[in-house]
């Protein structure tokens, strides 16, 4: 459920996160599913849109220290 | 009759387009108003997600730059932009502003350029590889009469099968280039118009210039078929999955 309370805004990672990094990659897969789907609705490969959700998601957390430990 | 069709309207261009060897053209997104049937039954996290990315879309252009030879689209630089807004990372994304197409009109082929999961993939595309279906149905687009092309691209759903949808372009014969947004190139004439999708990409801006303009080549890096490109999409998810 905080997973998907986490959709909609931005990943906001600061340093004081409190999430684990189990629970911000489960939030990548989320978005990837989400950014798959909308690829198909555009009739593109669903596969392409959810590794596309899936870099931009890491990157950003690797990018905020997360994927750090 | 399909094929004097085709020659009246390539007899038009070869006669309007002589004095045109290169040109810029911008294309501006707009999504279409009716909303497809899949986005009804999914939940509201995802609503709020594919609602998020696509008001982002609207900032986003793209132009294609080409002579008589070679053509390039891309998403134009220099954008209004937040280039690190996640949502609009995924709207980039979403619009394929991520891929590099180049097209050589010599040899009728074209590249799709994309990245995944920081690899860089080369989609070599024939020409007959798309198989258009040219209508008798026209309408002018900033003055030059049109024609309209359709062809139902192949897709792979979620489950790894295959499905269509069809992706429209609107085609001019007297701009002979047979260029366009994407994968719609090989059409006789410049397409300023082109649906895929949800949203349809027109053209803003057309810069036709009698000089010839050089076309830089992008880097062409693993050169697949999509074929063999789905192959190694689905062997790396279930790397990721598993």
């Amino acid at each position: 459920m905080a997973v998907v309370m986490f959709v909609g805004s931005s990943l906001n990672l600061n340093a004081n996160q409190t999430k684990s990094t189990v629970a911000y990659k489960s939030t990548c897969e989320l978005y990837a599913e989400f950014h798959g789907t909308l690829f198909v609705a555009n009739g593109l490969n669903y596969y392409e849109g959810y590794f596309g959700a899936y870099s931009i998601c890491l990157n950003k957390l690797g990018a905020a220290g997360v994927l750090d430990g | 009759m399909r094929v004097l069709f085709l020659y009246l309207i390539l007899s038009v261009s070869f006669v309007c387009n002589s004095q045109i060897n290169s040109g810029i053209i911008s294309y501006s997104v707009q999504k279409k108003s009716i909303d497809s049937s899949e986005n009804q039954s999914k939940n509201i996290g995802y609503k709020e997600f594919a609602n998020n990315v696509d008001k982002k879309t609207n900032a986003l252009k793209f132009k294609l730059v080409f002579n008589k030879s070679y053509g390039l689209f891309s998403l134009e630089d220099d954008l209004p932009i937040d280039g690190e807004d996640y949502m609009t990372k995924m709207a980039i994304s979403l619009l394929r502003g991520n891929n590099v197409y180049y097209t050589d009109l010599i040899n009728k082929v074209y590249y799709e350029n994309k990245e995944i999961l920081n690899e860089s993939f080369s989609i070599k595309k024939n020409f007959d590889d798309t198989k258009w279906s040219v209508t008798k149905d026209s309408k002018l687009i900033d003055d030059y009469l049109c024609y309209k092309a359709v062809f139902n691209r192949p897709f792979l759903d979620k489950k790894g099968e295959t499905r269509y949808t069809e992706i429209i372009a609107w085609f001019c014969p007297t701009l002979a280039f047979n260029l366009g947004p994407f994968e719609a190139v090989g059409l006789p004439g410049l397409v300023l118009e082109f649906h895929s999708g949800q949203y349809i990409f027109f053209a803003n801006n057309i810069l036709l210039e009698k000089e010839s303009k050089v076309i830089e080549k992008p880097k062409i890096d693993k050169v697949v078929t999509q074929e063999e490109l789905n192959k190694i999409i689905k062997r790396k998810l279930s790397e990721i999955k598993n």
